[in-house]
C-alpha cells in the first residue's frame, strides 16, 4: 500500500512539472493562446445553443425539468473540459510518435511510457471557457433545484465526475492505440470524437437500446450522465457502482491494449 | 475559347480531386450524420414529451426533413478552400499565380466547383428522397414545383458560400495565423446560415438581423424551398436576393484583394 501512495506522489509529482512546463511554453505564444480561447468560446457557443433551445421551450425531456437539463448539459461541458486540457493533445500527438519514430525518446524515460505519452502536454487555453461555463451552469441548476450544498452531494458529485474523467481517459486512448497496428487513425478518431458530441444532451433523449449500449458496452454516456443523474436523485445502486468499476475495467483494459500493441513499435523514421 | 479552355482544365482538376478522395467525402457523411442523429433524437424526444403539434412553426416531419437536409447540404456548401489560400499567403505560392496567365479567383472557383460536381448528384438524390420519406402525401406535381427552385437556388448557395470564404480567406493577407479566425467564423456562420437548427428557432429579432446578411441563403432559404415552408413569390424573391449577394461579395472581393496584395511579401518565393 506504501508503494502504492509513493509512486502515485512520483507520478503526481512528474505531471506537476509537466504542467509548468506546458504553462511556459504557452505563455511564449500568448497570441496562439488567446486565438485557441476564442475558438474554444465560439464551440462552447455551439453546446449552448442546443441548452438555450431546449430551455426556451419550458419542454420536460424524458422526466426532466429544463433546470435538470442545466445539471447534464453543465457536467458535459465541465468534463469535456478536464478531457481536452489533461489529455486531449496527448492522444492526438500519439499517431505522430509513431509514425515519426519520436516515441524512442519516451520509452527510455524512467517512468511508464503510457503515463508519458498520455500526460505530457496540459492545454491551458482550450479548457478555460469550458471550465467557467460548466461551473456556473451546474451551480445555477444545482440552485435552482434546491439541492443540499453539503458534503454527502458535493463528496458525491465529485467523486463521479472523477470517475467519469478517467472512463473518458480510458475510452478515448484505445483508438489511438490502434496507430501501433495500422498508423493512420483519423477516421476512428473522428467517429469517437462525433460520438462524444451525444452527450450534448442527457441520454434520456435517446432509445433504451442505445441507452444501454452507451452505458455497458460503450459507456460513454456513464461518463457524463451519472453526476447529474446523482444530484438529481435518479443513480440507482446498480448504476453507482457500475459507474465506479467501469473506469478500473476500462483502465485495465486500455493497459493490456497498450501493452500488447507497443510491441508493434518498430521505430520508424529512425 | 482558350480562356474558357484554361479553366475547364481547373473544374476538371477539383472533379478528379474529389473522386479522388471520394471515401474522405463518405466518411465524412457518416461521421456528420451523428450530428444529425443526435437533432433527430432531440427533436423527437421534444414532440413526444411535449405533446405539440409545431415546435418552432415546423411540425415533426417539417423539422426532422430540415435537420437530415440541412446535415448534407452543410457537407455540400462546405469550403476549406481558404485554408489553402492562407497558405498560398504565408508561403509565399502565390507568387507563381502572379506571373502566370491564370485569375487566382477563376482558378480557386472552378476548382471548388469542380469538387463539388461529383457530390452534388448523390446530395440532391438523397435530399428529395428524405422529403418522400418524411412527407409521404407530396404530389408529383408539388415535388417537380419545388424542385424547380431548389435546384437553381441550390447551385446559388454553393457560388454564395464560395465568395463569403473567399472574402474570409482574404482575412489572411493581415493575419499570419488565420487558422483561428476561420475555425471561430465558420461556426459562426454555419448557426447564422441555419446549418444547426432552423433560423426560426432563435427569435424573430435573429432572423431579421441575419435576413440581412447573405449566410440565410446558404443554407436555409433553399432546405425551406424543399421543405415546402416558403410560398412560390418568396422563392423568386429569394433567389434574386442570392443573385444579389454573389455580384455584392464579388465585388467585396475583388476590392479587398487588390488591398490585401498591397500587404503581400512574397515570403519563401
Amino acid at each position: 500500500m506504501g508503494q502504492l501512495v509513493a509512486g502515485i506522489r512520483y507520478h503526481m509529482k512528474i505531471w506537476a512539472l509537466f504542467a509548468k512546463y506546458s504553462l511556459m511554453s504557452q505563455m511564449e505564444y500568448r497570441s496562439n493562446f488567446l486565438l485557441t480561447l476564442a475558438v474554444e468560446s465560439c464551440f462552447l457557443l455551439s453546446k449552448l445553443i442546443y441548452a438555450a433551445v431546449v430551455y426556451k421551450t419550458g419542454i420536460q425531456l424524458g422526466g426532466l425539468s429544463p433546470d435538470a437539463m442545466f445539471l447534464y448539459i453543465g457536467v458535459f461541458i465541465l468534463i469535456t473540459a478536464f478531457y481536452t486540457g489533461l489529455f486531449m493533445n496527448n492522444f492526438y500527438r500519439l499517431p505522430d510518435y509513431v509514425r515519426e519514430g519520436t516515441l524512442d525518446l519516451l520509452i527510455t524515460k524512467p517512468v511508464s511510457t503510457l503515463f508519458m505519452v498520455s500526460t505530457r502536454h496540459v492545454d491551458f487555453a482550450i479548457p478555460v471557457p469550458n471550465m467557467i461555463a460548466g461551473g456556473i451552469i451546474i451551480a445555477i441548476g444545482w440552485r435552482r433545484l434546491s439541492i443540499p450544498f453539503d458534503f454527502v452531494h458535493v463528496a458525491g458529485f465529485a467523486g463521479l465526475l472523477l470517475c467519469g474523467v478517467f472512463l473518458a481517459y480510458s475510452l478515448y486512448l484505445f483508438p489511438q492505440i490502434l496507430t501501433f497496428w495500422t498508423v493512420r487513425t483519423s477516421a476512428v478518431v473522428e467517429f469517437a470524437d462525433k460520438a462524444w458530441d451525444f452527450n450534448t444532451m442527457p441520454m434520456a433523449i435517446y432509445r433504451r437500446w442505445m441507452q444501454r449500449i452507451g452505458t455497458s458496452l460503450f459507456p460513454i454516456f456513464l461518463i457524463f450522465n451519472v453526476p447529474a443523474m446523482f444530484l438529481w436523485n435518479q443513480l440507482t445502486w446498480k448504476m453507482a457502482l457500475w459507474s465506479i468499476a467501469a473506469p478500473l475495467l476500462f483502465m485495465g483494459l486500455v493497459r493490456i491494449f497498450w501493452n500488447v500493441s507497443i510491441k508493434r513499435y518498430s521505430s520508424a523514421g529512425g | 475559347m482558350r480562356v474558357f479552355g484554361k479553366y475547364w482544365r481547373c473544374f476538371q482538376m477539383g472533379m478528379q480531386n474529389a473522386i479522388e478522395y471520394r471515401a474522405d467525402f463518405l466518411i465524412g457523411l457518416v461521421s456528420g450524420s451523428f450530428a444529425v442523429l443526435l437533432q433527430v433524437f432531440l427533436w423527437t424526444a421534444m414532440f413526444e414529451s411535449g405533446d405539440r403539434q409545431t415546435l418552432y412553426g415546423y411540425s415533426y416531419q417539417q423539422m426532422i426533413a430540415y435537420v437530415i437536409i440541412a446535415g448534407i447540404v452543410s457537407r455540400l456548401v462546405a469550403t476549406g478552400f481558404e485554408y489553402e489560400v492562407a497558405g498560398d499567403i504565408k508561403s509565399g505560392g502565390l507568387s507563381k499565380f502572379i506571373v502566370q496567365p491564370i485569375h487566382y479567383l477563376y482558378f480557386r472557383m472552378f476548382c471548388f466547383f469542380g469538387s463539388k460536381a461529383p457530390q452534388s448528384l448523390f446530395i440532391f438524390i438523397v435530399a428529395i428522397a428524405t422529403v418522400l420519406l418524411v412527407d409521404g402525401s407530396l404530389h408529383a406535381e408539388e415535388l417537380l414545383r419545388r424542385l424547380a427552385f431548389f435546384v437553381p437556388a441550390m447551385l446559388l448557395a454553393l457560388a454564395l458560400n464560395f465568395f463569403i470564404f473567399y472574402c474570409v480567406s482574404i482575412l489572411a493577407f493581415w493575419l499570419t495565423e488565420a487558422w483561428a479566425a476561420f475555425i471561430g467564423l465558420n461556426l459562426l456562420i454555419n448557426i447564422c446560415s441555419g446549418g444547426v437548427f432552423p433560423l426560426d428557432v432563435f427569435g424573430a429579432t435573429f432572423m431579421k438581423i441575419v435576413s440581412f446578411s447573405p449566410f440565410p441563403y446558404t443554407i436555409f432559404f433553399p432546405i425551406n424551398i424543399l421543405n415546402g415552408k416558403i410560398s412560390a413569390d418568396a422563392m423568386l424573391q429569394g433567389c434574386m436576393l442570392q443573385l444579389l449577394w454573389i455580384v455584392v461579395l464579388m465585388g467585396c472581393s475583388g476590392l479587398w484583394w487588390k488591398q490585401g496584395m498591397k500587404k503581400y511579401i512574397a515570403v519563401g518565393g
